[in-house]
């Protein structure tokens, strides 16, 4: 840290102390202060390794512990959903102190929760105390003063701080959440606080705000700001009650969060005059724009141009506008179990009466970021099976052979010979590429026979051209 | 005029014949008295073409004004430039070598070859009694890389300006990079003279000329450096005989082309991958959805040997334009015999070739709806992985206009309006123009992106005080 940034931010630092020390300074401890030292030990600083193709990358962000046998969550923003679970390794939970060392703490990653937008850890080794913060779903209002305690990135030693301000209105959209205006809320991953002090939800990823409070990425590290947070906070938390269900059913490894779909990827929301154009006044709906193949959909008899007017007897729950319909929709059924009988009253023909469609809910194509890499290494491409969205984006049978290009190396031998992400391998010198495993046994005894021989591959673009590529290895 | 020319065009070789009294150099050198002979040769038959070009923005018709340079190439004063000049040209203005300004208009164009056909206005020619002359075409076959050549034209508005240097290489090939103009393919069935002229941003559509003063090339592509590129005038002069006999009665004159939806590649250094003799046949790279060849039962990775028993062999990127041009030339909707090596067999296959046609099918605007869309052409679905080439893609959008308002994008495919499936841009002009003149206010369209279908609602106000209510234009 230069000598500039190391000023500024001891000014600002001392500045913040001092008002809290004003505040003190009045008698006994003022509520926030007893708010800041009973939470703060509930919060610590979580480490990851992203362990990609190319090399190491730690990221740390803000977990708040949220079991007595230290479960901790932290959000989903700054794993993201995106990132190979085969590559996140290597998690710690790091225990900031004043007045020692930092300690680290082996921990394991429990999973994602998409239903929820948070992630979690858990620390390896039990004996342990920890002290969970106890969430709860209690009315909120405008108007309500909230307080929360937020993290500091590392550059402050992840020091924890204190930010009020006042529930200003509740925003609508896939994730509902409540606007607060004056302090706003703390850094992403902060707890809510009413004026009780009950714990009434938490700050989640949100534009412009970094999820993060350190990376060993230095470019990336440049962005991260010692008190950006605290200049401009924050102004969004989400209620309790919208992940509470990620508390009392958290993903574990052995049990990770299984989503339900029931295979219309494309939805939209009908907007006024559309929804008017077929007698839908004032009745939010939706337009089915797709329905897959065997999915749920398809066999409940869903076809496409049908408008969706009702869930289980119940009118759809409204956004601040009609493109949120379909995230809305979605996100409630996200958070039902797999194999809930679904009712979804719809719409076939103009004036015609709603027709009424029971669809049972079954779990979702596997994600990309489900599915192992391997690392061809030597010629500096990686490859990974083909995903759901793959087939469909491309139009292909969802059951086709091959193996997607994940990651191609700049400069390397794949590179060169134009292969490139997203290209479908379909053959391997002349041999049919079935799934990751045969291609990588392939691959393997191709390049130990003939190691300076080339490489031919077939490749399916994503413009579902086809094309031959010679990769030379290096000689 | 053009005996006069005929005349001076002689005199190089007479020269030469008198004072060497051998034979005339084939690749005579960039003398000063030289290139000042061919300079005034020449000279009289370039033009500076001021151009408005017809394109479509923001939902509209739209002219994009633009300066590029041409050849005037017989005594009935059609002049040969690049389609990227005056290729959708809604008016042209030619300014000859005497500085004379004359009307001109397009009689047709091909952006395969980046070349377009204008006819000068020849009754404000004779009215004004303007003289002019027309430049003596060569054969690009035997130009040899290394010779001089001088390039004449517009660069930057600066009309008949001469540029002196040598073909740098005369087979240049830009694969695997495809070349487009705007949205439309170039330069899939030719390879290009390659030449250190100078040229710039205005030169295109000039001619390039070897010291004969005969030209070679058409001035049409710059890069940095002095690296610049041509078409050979062997490519011109059948595309520039076919778009004079496709013109007539006011219609465009074009190239028909025959496709089979093939995409090769080049067999170096995979020879022996595919166990096959060095310089035989091409590999299928691709096979499009729904095209000829695809439905003759051709797979990629098969090795394309013959067509109609002449052999196709492209070891190098070089050949492969060859190859794509003699595919092209092949007689339209005939059956096309192809001989195949597949793995080990040798099969033969019957193909019966497509019109060749490019992704950009016609476009037009619907001003009232705010919205222009295009013809969705075999190419274009193919491109898109759409499933069929059904309905019109919406390309842009009038900000504010129904179109807009009711949130349509470019890439839209309009499939049906008020429940009418809509083939083509022909149907759909005729609904628009039924609904305007019925002033319906509310508009129901179904579109298609991607998967997805969705259905929107055009809402139209119409003011009846104006009487400026647009229809679709003529088509073309």
């Amino acid at each position: 840290m230069s000598m500039i940034r190391i000023c500024y931010f001891s000014g600002a630092i001392a500045l913040l102390f001092s008002v809290i020390a004003a505040i003190a300074a009045e008698g006994n401890p003022t509520p926030a202060k007893t708010l800041r030292d009973r939470v703060s030990p509930s919060m610590y600083a979580v480490q990851y390794t992203w362990a990609y193709e190319f090399g190491r990358i730690d990221f740390v962000t803000c977990g708040v512990v949220v079991r007595d046998d230290g479960l901790m969550m932290i959000p989903l923003s700054a794993v993201g959903t995106g990132l190979p679970d085969s590559q996140l390794v290597d998690v710690k939970i790091i225990v900031p102190s004043k007045e020692n060392d930092e300690v680290e703490i082996d921990a394991i990653f429990q999973g994602r929760d998409e239903r929820t937008e948070l992630a979690f850890v858990k620390p390896r080794e039990s004996g342990r105390e920890w002290k969970p913060i106890t969430f709860e779903e209690v009315p909120i209002e405008v108007g309500d003063e909230v307080t929360s305690i937020g993290m500091l990135p590392k550059d402050a030693g992840y020091s924890t701080y204190f930010q009020r301000g006042v529930i200003a209105a509740r925003l609508r959209g896939e994730h509902p959440a409540w606007l607060v205006t004056g302090g706003g809320v703390g850094a992403v991953g902060a707890p809510v606080f009413n004026a009780d002090g009950q714990a009434i939800g938490v700050v989640m990823g949100q534009m412009p705000q970094q999820p993060f409070l350190h990376t060993s990425n230095e470019r990336r590290n440049q962005s991260i700001v010692t008190l950006a947070a605290v200049n401009i906070p924050p102004a969004l938390f989400t209620p309790t009650s919208d992940f509470m269900l990620s508390l009392t059913d958290p993903p574990t490894p052995e049990k990770p969060v299984a989503l339900p779909w029931i295979g219309t990827p494309q939805l939209t929301g009908l907007e006024k005059d559309v929804a008017e154009a077929f007698g839908l006044q004032d009745q939010p709906a939706i337009e089915i724009g797709d329905v897959i193949k065997d999915s749920p959909a398809e066999r409940a008899g869903l076809k496409v141009g049908q408008k969706i007017v009702k869930l289980n007897g119940k009118p759809l729950e409204r956004g601040d506008n009609p493109e949120e319909l379909p995230s809305i929709f979605g996100r409630t059924l996200r958070q039902m179990p797999i194999g809930t009988e679904i009712t979804l009253s719809v719409l076939t023909e103009k004036d015609q009466p709603l027709t009424e469609v029971k669809v049972t809910l079954e779990q979702r194509p596997k994600d990309q970021r489900e599915l192992r890499r391997f690392w061809a290494e030597d010629l500096g491409f990686s490859t990974r099976d083909v995903s759901f969205q793959d087939t469909y984006s491309r139009k292909q049978p969802a059951n086709m052979e091959g193996v997607v290009v994940a990651l191609t190396k700049r400069e390397g031998a794949a590179a060169a010979a134009r292969l490139e992400m997203g290209d479908i391998v379909t053959t391997l010198n002349g041999e049919s590429v079935k799934d990751l495993d045969q291609f990588e046994a392939a691959y393997k005894a191709l390049r130990s026979d003939k190691p300076r021989e080339p490489v031919v591959v077939v490749v399916l673009k994503p413009d579902a051209t086809t094309q031959t590529i010679k990769i030379e290895p290096p000689q | 005029m053009p005996k006069c020319l005929a005349a001076v065009a002689l005199l190089p070789f007479l020269m030469l014949g008198c004072a060497a009294q051998v034979e005339p150099e084939p690749f005579p050198s960039a003398t000063p008295s030289r290139v000042i002979k061919v300079t005034e040769m020449i000279f009289p038959a370039v033009v500076r073409l001021d151009v408005a070009q017809e394109i479509y923005r923001d939902g509209k018709r739209t002219l994009q004004r633009g300066i590029g340079s041409g050849v005037i190439i017989d005594a009935q004063g059609r002049i040969l430039t690049n389609y990227h000049v005056a290729g959708r040209a809604a008016e042209i203005f030619v300014t000859l070598f005497n500085k004379e300004r004359v009307r001109a208009s397009l009689i047709g164009d091909d952006h395969w070859t980046d070349l377009a056909v204008v006819q000068l206005d020849m009754d404000e020619i004779a009215r004004k009694n303007i003289s002019f002359s027309f430049a003596q075409l060569g054969t690009s076959t035997g130009v040899r890389t290394g010779q001089d050549v001088i390039a004449v034209g517009t660069p930057f508005g600066l009309a008949r300006t001469m540029t002196l240097g040598i073909v740098s290489n005369n087979e240049r090939t830009l694969y695997p990079d495809r070349v487009r103009i705007d949205e439309y393919e170039t330069a899939e069935f030719d390879n290009w003279i390659q030449m250190d002229t100078p040229i710039n941003p205005g030169n295109s559509g000039g001619p390039l000329v070897d010291l004969t003063g005969k030209v070679i090339g058409i001035n049409t592509r710059g890069g940095a450096q002095n690296l610049n590129f041509a078409v050979p005038i062997d490519t011109a002069k059948p595309v520039v005989a076919e778009i004079i006999s496709s013109s007539k009665d006011g219609k465009r004159g074009h190239v028909a082309r025959a496709d089979l939806g093939l995409e090769l590649r080049p067999l170096q250094d995979l020879e022996s991958f595919y166990a096959i003799e060095l310089n035989q046949g091409v590999l299928v790279d691709s096979v499009a959805k729904n095209s000829p060849a695809a439905m003759a039962g051709v797979k990629t990775q098969d090795i394309l040997l013959a067509i109609n028993d002449v052999p196709v062999n492209v070891r190098f990127p070089e050949e492969l334009a060859p190859a794509r041009k003699l595919i092209s030339e092949l007689p339209i909707g005939k059956e096309t015999r192809l001989q195949l090596r597949r793995g080990k067999d040798t099969l033969n296959v019957r193909a019966v070739t497509d019109k060749l046609e490019g992704a950009a099918g016609e476009e037009r605007e619907f001003k009232k709806w705010g919205m222009s869309v295009r013809e969705v052409t075999r190419q274009y679905a193919s491109e898109r992985n759409l499933d069929d080439d059904r309905g019109v893609v919406t390309t842009s959008l009038n900000p504010g206009f129904p179109a807009a308002r009711a949130e349509i994008r470019g890439g839209d495919v309009v499939r049906n309006i008020n429940g009418i499936e809509i083939a083509d841009l022909d149907q759909f002009a005729s609904i628009y123009d039924e609904s305007i003149k019925k002033q319906e206010s509310r508009v129901v369209i179904g579109l298609q992106n991607g998967r997805s279908r969705r259905t929107v609602v055009l809402r139209i106000t119409f003011d009846t005080g104006r009487t400026d209510v647009p229809t679709t234009e003529p088509s073309k």
